[in-house]
């Protein structure tokens, strides 16, 4: 199990958000996360990121306490992409992207001849290599979350957490953006959690999903496992139908 | 390529400032007097040069100082003379200047106060200095300050209060080698230091999850940049007085001028030949009536933000 979470409790603003969480997501695979709104799972992907101080439990990430370790060597393991990341005034794609690269700088040295071709593979992975000169600003919607996507990639980290990557994206990028998101792991090897609040997504791009509510876990799974009609029920008090999806075989959710 | 442009632009206002005033120096009159060292020429070496390089100091330092704040506080709108360093550092000022006392020594002890002031309200025990926090209670300082200011110059008599009005502006009449000094000690080492921070202000710009995530020690670093950053600006206004809107136009002026992001350098550059510049236009413009640099560093440099923003919101990227 590579990253493991162990009775997490997380207050903020002084309001219990996650209440003695436990889960473990298999390294190299691709894990989601899903539950109605205010259900803690934003702060369960901050917190695996060693975002938010912990009111009690651990977290660890390849059997190393996330809390534990320093900045600089947690920001070389871990990569996050918050849910409204907004790129300052009149920045560049290449520059965002190259913002990936700090971690891995030495402190007063330019960026090498390594570092800028990370960030022109970045670039070439998300299919952005011609639009580096462009100011993010001026990139369409589905475009702007792909330079945001390069720029993790750029940070080279195993462990990739992304928060909603799809919201504010028309269908068509909605699903070009979680395919983006699936080759980080079948292809670049790396572990991926993400948020989603498509279960129909969730379940055709995941390999496991983590159900919640409340601050608790309801369900832990394959997908066919979790999304059933109880567990959705548990989740959002909702009736629904789950179907088959004939191409992927995957559940599908029809609510009633 | 820009660089050079930059480089000759410096080269020629710096030239200007020294050959204009009521005396014109032809060029070769201010090279002779150059090359004759400070022994031998008092009007450039005792007077014309300490005062261009306070302009070229205070302006940089100023312009630093503001791009700083912008970028921390992710506000392009951010600067000491919005967030109530600069209006503590006035009212500290005035009120030195009317209890008999030195304006350098009460603008500095009232920037200081004015920010330590902001700097305690603004810390929060989770996350330490909130940004929005700190640009609200920063505004709400200044209009405090700004209000005791008018209190002292309403009950002082015509003459100090003239004196004041006239510091209020902001300007380099008068201002010699002690001032150029003493500008220059605090911008040197303070403005390197900001300027190799220049990759963290990179990173905390994303925002703070993302700066947090890329291994930035946020805790440590927002309260020393800004620590640095407030000392520059009070110190500056200490020197020369409030020169409006210097602060605050630097940062989008570098901005518009590179590549995106802090661009500090830039953003010295730019306040120092705003200043340079408008001193130039103090001396020059109407050198009678000795008006303060501070009333064309406004004149000059609202019209220039002007057609910065203009121009970006044409390029889509505003």
């Amino acid at each position: 199990m590579s990253v493991s979470i162990e009775n997490l409790k997380v207050s903020l603003g002084g309001r219990s958000i996650l209440k003695g969480l436990s889960l473990d997501l298999p390294g190299g695979e691709v894990s989601g996360l899903i539950g109605p709104n205010g259900c803690g799972k934003t702060t369960l992907l901050r917190s695996i990121a060693g975002l938010l101080p912990l009111q009690g439990g651990s977290i660890s990430w390849r059997h190393r306490q996330v809390a534990q370790m320093k900045a600089g060597e947690r920001a070389r393991q871990i990569a996050i992409l918050p849910q409204s990341a907004q790129a300052p005034e009149g920045m560049k794609v290449a520059d965002l992207v190259a913002r990936g690269r700090s971690p891995h700088l030495r402190p007063f040295r330019p960026m090498s001849r390594a570092d800028r071709d990370a960030v022109q593979r970045a670039l070439a992975d998300v299919g952005l290599e011609h639009l580096g000169d462009r100011p993010v600003a001026a990139l369409s919607g589905g475009q702007r979350q792909r330079a945001w996507i390069a720029m993790v990639l750029a940070q080279d980290t195993p462990l990739v957490l992304l928060d909603e990557p799809t919201t504010f994206l028309d269908l068509p990028h909605q699903v070009d953006i979680l395919r983006l998101a699936r080759r980080l792991s079948t292809e670049h090897g790396k572990t991926v959690v993400m948020v989603l609040h498509d279960l129909n997504f969730a379940a055709r791009f995941c390999d496991r999903i983590a159900a919640l509510k409340e601050g608790q876990l309801v369900a832990e799974g394959a997908p066919e496992t979790v999304l059933t009609q109880q567990t959705i029920g548990q989740m959002f008090g909702m009736t629904c139908r789950i179907l088959s999806d004939p191409r992927h075989n995957t559940p599908f959710v029809l609510p009633d | 390529m820009r660089a050079a442009v930059l480089f000759v632009a410096f080269l020629v206002l710096t030239g200007l400032s020294l050959a204009a005033g009521r005396n014109w120096l032809t060029p070769i009159a201010l090279w002779q007097g150059l090359a004759a060292g400070p022994a031998e020429d008092f009007l450039i070496w005792g007077l014309r040069l300490p005062r261009v390089i306070c302009a070229l100091t205070v302006g940089a330092g100023l312009g630093l100082s503001g791009a700083v704040f912008q970028s921390l506080l992710r506000n392009p709108l951010a600067s000491p003379d919005v967030i109530g360093i600069t209006q503590g550092a006035a009212f500290g000022a005035v009120a030195s200047l009317l209890a008999g006392g030195a304006a350098m020594a009460g603008a500095w002890g009232g920037g200081l106060l004015a920010m330590c002031m902001i700097f305690g309200l603004s810390l929060t025990r989770q996350q330490g200095i909130e940004p929005r926090r700190m640009v609200l209670y920063g505004i709400a300082t200044g209009i405090t300050a700004s209000a005791g200011l008018n209190i002292l110059i309403t009950r002082a008599g015509d003459a100090a209060a003239g004196q004041a009005m006239a510091w209020l502006a902001g300007s380099l009449n008068g201002r010699g080698w002690p001032d150029a000094a003493i500008a220059f000690a605090l911008f040197l080492p303070i403005g390197v230091g900001l300027t190799a921070a220049s990759r963290v202000l990179d990173r905390i710009e994303l925002g703070d999850d993302l700066a947090r995530a890329l291994g930035t020690r946020l805790a440590l670093w927002r309260p020393l940049l800004i620590l640095a950053a407030a000392f520059l600006a009070a110190g500056m206004v200490a020197v020369a007085g409030p020169l409006a809107f210097v602060a605050f136009a630097a940062g989008p002026i570098a901005r518009g001028l590179g590549r995106g992001g802090p661009n500090l350098p830039g953003a010295a550059f730019a306040g120092a030949m705003l200043v340079l510049l408008a001193d130039l236009a103090a001396r020059v413009l109407a050198p009678s009536a000795l008006l303060p640099a501070g009333l064309y560093t406004a004149v000059l440099g609202a019209p220039w933000l002007i057609w910065v923003v203009t121009r970006r919101i044409s390029h889509g990227q505003l």
